[in-house]
C-alpha cells in the first residue's frame, strides 16, 4: 500500500510517501502558502511522485493535517451566518457565561458575537427538561425567519433550541424548513453536531460549524479536485481534533468544527506511535516551534481527549478532541522585565518578522533562540543545514542589554531566559497533568518541533520525569502521526438515569445501536472489516455533579462493576470519590476505528562512526559555567554507542541539547532515548 | 521595603522560576478543586479562590479569576495563627474556618489551610476558600438581606483541625451534616477543597525539598518585594490627587432610607490612601461589609484603576492604606449581620472607581452594573425528591470608556461567575427559564456607550421557598455616565402570580408555587462622551441589532 501524508504547518508544508512496507519512498518539504494552502500540496505531492518516479494510479490513500480551521479560528474568519432559535433564547449565543475574561481590566474590548444579533430570530417553540415539547414549533415563522436571514445575505444558518439534545425533533424540523424554503444555504442544527446538556456550548459549536463549513467545505473540494484532475483514485483522508482521520467527505459539513486541531493533532499522534515503537506508554508530548508550544498527553498508549475545547476568543467547543494546550513560549518569545523588576519570557514573540536578534533580520529584542545562542546551546554560526546564518554578536547584545537591567551578566541573563520559559512551559504542562490525576514521573517526554529538543532534557528534570524521547524525524513526526493515525468516528446518545436502577434495556440498545453505525460508517470508508475496533463507552457521575467521568465498558457488563472503575477512575482523577453516593448515567458513547494501514517504520541500516564532529563552548548551569561540550551529527551516530552529556547532537531540522547527568542512545527506529540520572 | 535581592540566597532567576512554579501550584490546586467540586457554585460559577502564604501569613500567590477574594485569606491568617500556637500545628493538619469576625468575608465562604513543614518546621501554607451553597441560618443559601446578626448565617467555625497529623477529624464532618440543608454538597465541596489543599502541600514539598528552606524563603519574600515595586511604580506614573465620592445602596436590606458609602481616595508619589470616614454607621439587616470582603473591594479598585495585570501577593496591598471606621457598614462590630456583604462590596467598589474616574477619567470607566440580581432557592430536586438549593445571579452592563463600548451581559467587578446554564437548571430543579435575553435600551448613551444588561424569567414549577435580592434598583443609583455619557437603567424585578397579580421585589424571602413567575432585568453600564459623537455606523448598527429603540437613535445619538 502506498501511502502519502501531508502535514501542513506555518513555514513548510511536510510530505512523505511511504510503501506501507518498512520503506519511505520520497520525502518533500516545501513552503506552505497560506492564502492557498491546497496549492503547496499540489506541489508536494507532484514532487513525491517525480522523487519515486510513480503514478497517480499508483498511489492508494492520501492523508492530510491542516491549519485552514485553525487559522480561521484564530483570525476569527467566519462565513456570514445565521441563527433560528427556539423561543427565549436567542441571545444564549451573545450573553455567554456571563464570565469576563479580565477581570482587572476596566476597559476591556466587547467582542463580536460569532452570528449578530439581527442575523438571530426566535420563533415560537419549546421543550422541557427531559425533551418533551411544550410548545410545538411554529412553521410560518421559521419560513419568514429564513427569507429574512436571506434578505440579510447569510450563507449558513444555525438551528439551536433548549434540550434539543434530549430530543432533536424541533431542531430537525426547522433545519427541514430551511433547507426547503433555502436550499442553497447550509444550515446545521445544534443536536447533529453535540448532542450533550448546557446549551451555550451547544449553541457556539454550531455557530463555530456554520460559519467553518462554507470556507472549509471548498478547501476540501478542490483538494480532491486536484486528485481527482491528476488521476489520483485513492481516498483522500484529513485529520480531525479527536486524532483520528476521516475521509474528506465526512469532514464537510457537520464536522467542520472537528478540524480546530487537525494541524497540532499530527504532533500527539506521532506520539501514539512511538509507543509502539519506543516501548513508552505514557508521554507528553511537547511541540516548541516560534511562538508557541503545543503539549499533548498520552496515557496508557492512548491519546489524552476531552470534550470542552475553548477557542482563542474564550468561545467553548464542544467535542471530542485530544488535550492539546497551546503556550505563548516559542523561540522567538520575547524576555522582559516588569515594572517590579521581574523577569518575564512571553507571551509576545518576535515571530520570524521581525524575528530574534541573531537572526540580524530587524529583530532587536533578545528572544529564548538568542538565549540558546548565546549560551552555546544553538550553533553560534549557522543554523537549517546552514541555510540560515547566526549572529552570536548580536544574540550577545540583545540578552546583554536585558542582562544589565537585571544585574547580571550576558551569560547568566541568557540561562535566566532559558529558565524562566522551562518553569513556565513546566507549569503548563503540570496544570494539564492535574486536570487529570496524572503523575508525570511515570511518563517520557517527547521532543518534537524544531525547538523542543532545546530544553527537553531540562524540562524533563524539572517535572520528575525520567527520560525523554527525540525521535527519528523530529521535522516529520507530524506527518508521521497523520500517516499512522486511524479513522475515528465518535458517536454519543444522551440519557439520563440513576446508575443503581439502571435501564439495561436501554443502554444496551444504545451500545448496538452506536456500533452498528459505526461499523457502517467505516465500512463506507472503506475500512476492512478486520481492523474495526469499537470501544463502548459510559459517562457517569454523582448526583449533583455536572462533569462526568467517561468509562470504558463491555456492553452487557454488570453495573457494579462498572460503578467500582467509576470510583476508582474519580479517585484517580480528583483525588476522591464516594461510594456510597448515588450516581447517574449521562450519556452512552462508542468510538469506532477502522485501521487503513498503520506505520512500520524502517529500522535504521546507515550509520557513522559514532565520533563527534568538532566540540563547543556550551554554558550549563549544573557545571556553573561553560564547558568544552562534543558536537555529534546525528547522521553520524552509531548504533551501539551511548553519549553522556554535556554534549550537543545537530541535524537539519533540530539540536538537542544533553546537558550533564544524562546518556542518550539511538533505538532501531533511529529515535534518541535520553535517560536522566540522579544529579549529584 | 527592601531595595535589592538577598545576594546569598536568591538571584533574580531563582525568583522568577520560584514564582512560576507558585503560579503553577495555586493554578493546579484549583484545577483540582473545581474538577471535583459537587455544587455548581464552584463548578459553573468559579465561586473558589486558593493561595500560597509564607509561613508568617503573606500571601506569595494566588489566582485571580474572582476579585471578590482578593488577598481575602490574608485577613484570616493572623488570627488563625493567634488561636493556634505554633507549637500546637503538626504536620498533616488541616484547619476549617469561615468566621467573618476572624478574617472571613461571610460563613458559607468556607476556608481550609493546610500547614507544609520541612523537618518539623513550619515554612508554608496551602490553602483555599469556596463558597458553599449553603451553610444553613434562617435562610436557604444563608445568605439574608434581613437578617438582624450574624447568629442566622449558618454555622461558624473557630480555625479548627478538619484533619490531624493526616486524619479526618470525623467529628467535624459530622457536626457539618447535622447543620447544612443539602450536606452531601457541602461534604462533596470539602472533599475537594481538602484534596485540592493536599495537592498543594505535596506540590510545595517538593519545592522546598530541591531549592531548600533559606532559599525558598528567600524568593519568596522577594516575590512580594516585587509586587509592592510593581505597584508602586505603576502608581508613580499617575499625577498626584485627592477626589472624593459618595455612592448609595437603595437601602439597609429592611426597607430603609438609601445607604451612604463615602470615600475619599488620596494619591501621593507611590501611595493610596482610602478613607472611609462619614461611611453610614453598620446597618442592621445583613449586607454589611466585613473588613476582609471591604478590603478585597478596595484592592481590586485600586489594583484595576492603576492598570495593574496580573499577580496577587501581600506587596500589591503594601502601597495602599485602608481607612475602615470601626462600627460602620464597611466595618462593623460584631454580631452584625455580613452575609449579604456582597451587594455592599460592589457598591463600594463602584463608589471607589467614581473617585478615581474624578482624577484619570481617560484611564478608567464609566459606572458599571453592580446590581448582582440573585435569587437562592431551596426546592425539591424534580427527579430524586430530596432538598436542593439553587442559586443564579445576573450580570449586566460594564461602564464604556474613552476606547471602547463597555462589555454586555458580564458579572462585574468583583464578581465573575457564571450564569446557570438553563439545561442544568432546569434538570436539577424544578423551575423553568421560560427566556434568556439582552434589554434594548439599557445600555446609558454615549460616544461610548455602557455594556447592555439582560432580563431572566425563571418560571416556578413547584413550590419553592425563594431569596430574591437586587441592589441598584433606585434610578437615582444607576450606573452613572462619564465625560457626557448618559447613565444606564437600573434594575428591575418583579413576581409574575399564576393568578395574575403582579408584584415589585427588591429584597424579599416568600413562598412561590406553581406558575408563578420572577422577572428580572438587570441593568446597563453607564456611557462615555457625548452620545452625539457616537460613531454613525455604531449607532445604525446597534438600532439594526435593536440595542437601542429608533427613539433612542434619534432622540438621545441624534441620527437622522
Amino acid at each position: 500500500m502506498r501511502r502519502i501524508a501531508i502535514d501542513t504547518g506555518g513555514t513548510f508544508t511536510d510530505c512523505v510517501l511511504y510503501d506501507g512496507h518498512e520503506k519511505v519512498l520520497a520525502v518533500a518539504k516545501v513552503p506552505s502558502q497560506p492564502k492557498s494552502p491546497d496549492r503547496a500540496i499540489a506541489n508536494g505531492i507532484n514532487r513525491l511522485l517525480e522523487i519515486a518516479k510513480l503514478k497517480p494510479t499508483d498511489i492508494d490513500q492520501v492523508a492530510h493535517g491542516t491549519t485552514i480551521a485553525t487559522n480561521a479560528v484564530i483570525q476569527g474568519r467566519y462565513a456570514r451566518a445565521g441563527m433560528i432559535t427556539t423561543q427565549g433564547c436567542r441571545d444564549t449565543l451573545e450573553i455567554g457565561s456571563q464570565i469576563r475574561t479580565q477581570p482587572y481590566n476596566l476597559r476591556a474590548e466587547q467582542k463580536k458575537p460569532l452570528i449578530p444579533r439581527d442575523l438571530r430570530i426566535e420563533v415560537p417553540g419549546r421543550l422541557a427538561a427531559m425533551g418533551e415539547e411544550i410548545e410545538a414549533i411554529d412553521e410560518a415563522a421559521v419560513r419568514q425567519a429564513v427569507k429574512a436571514l436571506k434578505d440579510k445575505g447569510a450563507e449558513a444558518v444555525a438551528v439551536a433550541g433548549l434540550f434539543s439534545f434530549a430530543n432533536p425533533a424541533q431542531e430537525e424540523r426547522v433545519a427541514e424548513i430551511v433547507r426547503e424554503v433555502a436550499p442553497e444555504m447550509y444550515v446545521m442544527s445544534s443536536a447533529a453536531v453535540s448532542p450533550e446538556v448546557r446549551e451555550y456550548p451547544r449553541f457556539a459549536t454550531v455557530a463555530v460549524n456554520v460559519g467553518l463549513a462554507p470556507h472549509l467545505d471548498p478547501y476540501l473540494s478542490r483538494l480532491r479536485g486536484f486528485l481527482d484532475a491528476e488521476g489520483f483514485t485513492c481516498p483522500l483522508l484529513i485529520m480531525q481534533s479527536n486524532g483520528g482521520v476521516a475521509t474528506d467527505s465526512r469532514c464537510k459539513g457537520d464536522r467542520a468544527h472537528h478540524l480546530v486541531l487537525s494541524g497540532p493533532a499530527g504532533c500527539v499522534m506521532g506520539g501514539l506511535h512511538l509507543t509502539k515503537v519506543a516501548g513508552f506508554d505514557n508521554l507528553v508530548t511537547v511541540d516548541v516551534g516560534g511562538t508557541s508550544a503545543d503539549i499533548g498527553m498520552i496515557v496508557g498508549a492512548e491519546a489524552r481527549t476531552r470534550m470542552e475545547m475553548l477557542l482563542s476568543n474564550g468561545v467553548p467547543l464542544h467535542l471530542r478532541h485530544l488535550e492539546i494546550e497551546t503556550i505563548g513560549a516559542g523561540g522567538g518569545s520575547i524576555a522582559w522585565v516588569d515594572e517590579g523588576g521581574a523577569l518575564q519570557v512571553g507571551p509576545q514573540s518576535a515571530g520570524a518578522d521581525p524575528g530574534p536578534a541573531c537572526f540580524g533580520l530587524t529583530g532587536t529584542e533578545p528572544t529564548l533562540t538568542d538565549a540558546h545562542v548565546v549560551l552555546g546551546r544553538l550553533n553560534q554560526d549557522r543554523i537549517l543545514g546552514g541555510e540560515l546564518k547566526v549572529h552570536l554578536d548580536l544574540a550577545r547584545k540583545a540578552v546583554g542589554a536585558l542582562g544589565e537591567k537585571l544585574g547580571l551578566s550576558v551569560e547568566e541573563a541568557a540561562l535566566g531566559i532559558v529558565r524562566v520559559a522551562d518553569a513556565n512551559m513546566a507549569g503548563a504542562i503540570r496544570s494539564v497533568a492535574a486536570r487529570n490525576g496524572d503523575d508525570l514521573r511515570e511518563f517520557a517526554l517527547v521532543a518534537a518541533g524544531g525547538a523542543g529538543a532545546l530544553n527537553a532534557v531540562d524540562l524533563a528534570r524539572d517535572l520528575g520525569m525520567k527520560a525523554v524521547v527525540v525521535p527519528m524525524r523530529p521535522g516529520l513526526f507530524s506527518a508521521i502521526g497523520v500517516l499512522d493515525a486511524r479513522i475515528r468516528h465518535d458517536l454519543v446518545q444522551s440519557v439520563l438515569m440513576f446508575a443503581d436502577k439502571p435501564d439495561m434495556a436501554l443502554i444496551g440498545r444504545a451500545h448496538e445501536t452506536l456500533a452498528e453505525k459505526a461499523r457502517a460508517m467505516l465500512a463506507a470508508d472503506g475500512a476492512p472489516a478486520k481492523g474495526v475496533e469499537i470501544s463502548h463507552q459510559l459517562d457517569l457521575r454523582y448526583l449533583g455533579q455536572e462533569y462526568a467521568v467517561t468509562v470504558t465498558v463491555t456492553p452487557g457488563e454488570a453495573m457494579a462493576e462498572v460503578l467500582k472503575r467509576f470510583h476508582e477512575l474519580h479517585d484517580r482523577t480528583y483525588g476522591h470519590s464516594a461510594p456510597g453516593e448515588a450516581t447517574e448515567i449521562v450519556a452512552v458513547r462508542a468510538v469506532g476505528y477502522g485501521q487503513l494501514g498503520a506505520v512500520h517504520w524502517p529500522d535504521r541500516t546507515v550509520f557513522g562512526d559514532g565520533r563527534p564532529q568538532t566540540t563547543r563552548q556550551v554554558w550549563f548551569a549544573e557545571a556553573g559555567g561553560y564547558v568544552t561540550a562534543p558536537v555529534y551529527q546525528r547522521a553520524a551516530l552509531s548504533p551501539s554507542q551511548t553519549i553522556r552529556g554535556p554534549a550537543i547532537i545537530e541535524q537539519l531540522d533540530t539540536t538537542t541539547v544533553m546537558p550533564p547527568a544524562c546518556t542518550a542512545r539511538l533505538d532501531s527506529k533511529d529515535n534518541i532515548i535520553i535517560t536522566l540520572e540522579a544529579l549529584a | 521595603m527592601k531595595d535589592a535581592v538577598n545576594p546569598g540566597l536568591t538571584d533574580p532567576i531563582t525568583v522568577a522560576v520560584i514564582g512560576s512554579a507558585l503560579r503553577a501550584t495555586v493554578n493546579e490546586m484549583g484545577e483540582a478543586l473545581r474538577r471535583s467540586s459537587h455544587s455548581p457554585i464552584i463548578r459553573e460559577m468559579l465561586d473558589y479562590s486558593c493561595a500560597v502564604f509564607t509561613a508568617k501569613g503573606d500571601i506569595v500567590s494566588q489566582d485571580e479569576f474572582l476579585p471578590a477574594l482578593l488577598g481575602a485569606m490574608a485577613f484570616a491568617m493572623p488570627v488563625l495563627l493567634k488561636e493556634n500556637p505554633v507549637e500546637t500545628i503538626r504536620p498533616g493538619d488541616m484547619f476549617i474556618g469561615n468566621d467573618p469576625y476572624r478574617g472571613g468575608t461571610h460563613t458559607p465562604d468556607i476556608h481550609i489551610f493546610a500547614p507544609v513543614f520541612v523537618g518539623g518546621k513550619l515554612v508554608a501554607w496551602s490553602a483555599n476558600l469556596a463558597h458553599h451553597a449553603d451553610v444553613g441560618g434562617t435562610n436557604p443559601g444563608t445568605e439574608g438581606f434581613a437578617n438582624r446578626s450574624i447568629f442566622e448565617e449558618g454555622i461558624r467555625f473557630p480555625y479548627v483541625k478538619v484533619f490531624e497529623e493526616g486524619r479526618a477529624v470525623d467529628q467535624v464532618f459530622r457536626y457539618i451534616e447535622n447543620n447544612v440543608r443539602d450536606p452531601q454538597s457541602n461534604l462533596g465541596d470539602l472533599r475537594a477543597q481538602i484534596a485540592a489543599a493536599k495537592l498543594g502541600v505535596q506540590r510545595l514539598d517538593g519545592l522546598f525539598a530541591k531549592y531548600g528552606v533559606a532559599t525558598m524563603q528567600a524568593a519568596m519574600e522577594e516575590r512580594i518585594d516585587q509586587d509592592e515595586r510593581k505597584m508602586r511604580a505603576l502608581i508613580a506614573q499617575r499625577p498626584d490627587g485627592e477626589a472624593t465620592a459618595s455612592g448609595f445602596l437603595d437601602n439597609d436590606g429592611l426597607g430603609g432610607d438609601p445607604v451612604e458609602i463615602r470615600v475619599k481616595v488620596t494619591v501621593r508619589g507611590d501611595n493610596v490612601t482610602v478613607d472611609f470616614t462619614g461611611t453610614a454607621p453598620q446597618m442592621a439587616g445583613g449586607m454589611n461589609c466585613s473588613r476582609t470582603a471591604a478590603s478585597s473591594a478596595v484592592i481590586f479598585a485600586v489594583k484595576a484603576a492603576f492598570g495593574v495585570g496580573t499577580g496577587q501577593t501581600a506587596g500589591c496591598v503594601r502601597p495602599i492604606t485602608i481607612i475602615l471606621p470601626e462600627g460602620s457598614m464597611v466595618n462593623p462590630r460584631f454580631p452584625a449581620a455580613v452575609s449579604l456583604r456582597h451587594l455592599a462590596a460592589q457598591r463600594t467598589a463602584d463608589t471607589l472607581i467614581l473617585a478615581f474616574s474624578k482624577l484619570y477619567p481617560d484611564a478608567i470607566s464609566a459606572g458599571t452594573f453592580v446590581g448582582f440580581s440573585s435569587l437562592a432557592v431551596e426546592c425539591r430536586h424534580p427527579r430524586t425528591r430530596q432538598v436542593v438549593i439553587m442559586s443564579d445571579d445576573l450580570g449586566g452592563g460594564f461602564g464604556g470608556n474613552s476606547d471602547g463600548d463597555g462589555l454586555t451581559a458580564v458579572d462585574t467587578y468583583l464578581s465573575n461567575v457564571g450564569i446557570l446554564p438553563a439545561e442544568i437548571c432546569e434538570r436539577q430543579y424544578p423551575i423553568r427559564i421560560d427566556e434568556t435575553v439582552l434589554l434594548e435600551d439599557t445600555a446609558g448613551a454615549g460616544a461610548q456607550r455602557g455594556g447592555l444588561g439582560i432580563r431572566r424569567i425563571y418560571h416556578f414549577l413547584d413550590t419553592c421557598d425563594v431569596v430574591f435580592y437586587t441592589e441598584q434598583t433606585d434610578a437615582r443609583f444607576a450606573p452613572w455616565g462619564l465625560a457626557g455619557g448618559k447613565s444606564g437603567k437600573p434594575a428591575l424585578l418583579r413576581l409574575e402570580r399564576a393568578d395574575g397579580t403582579v408584584m415589585p421585589i427588591t429584597k424579599n424571602r416568600m413562598l412561590v408555587g406553581k406558575g408563578d413567575r420572577l422577572v428580572t432585568c438587570t441593568g446597563g453600564g453607564g456611557g462615555y462622551g457625548d452620545p452625539k459623537q457616537r460613531d454613525r455606523e455604531a449607532v445604525r448598527e446597534d438600532l439594526r441589532e435593536g440595542k437601542i429603540s429608533a427613539a433612542a437613535a434619534r432622540d438621545v445619538y441624534g441620527l437622522v
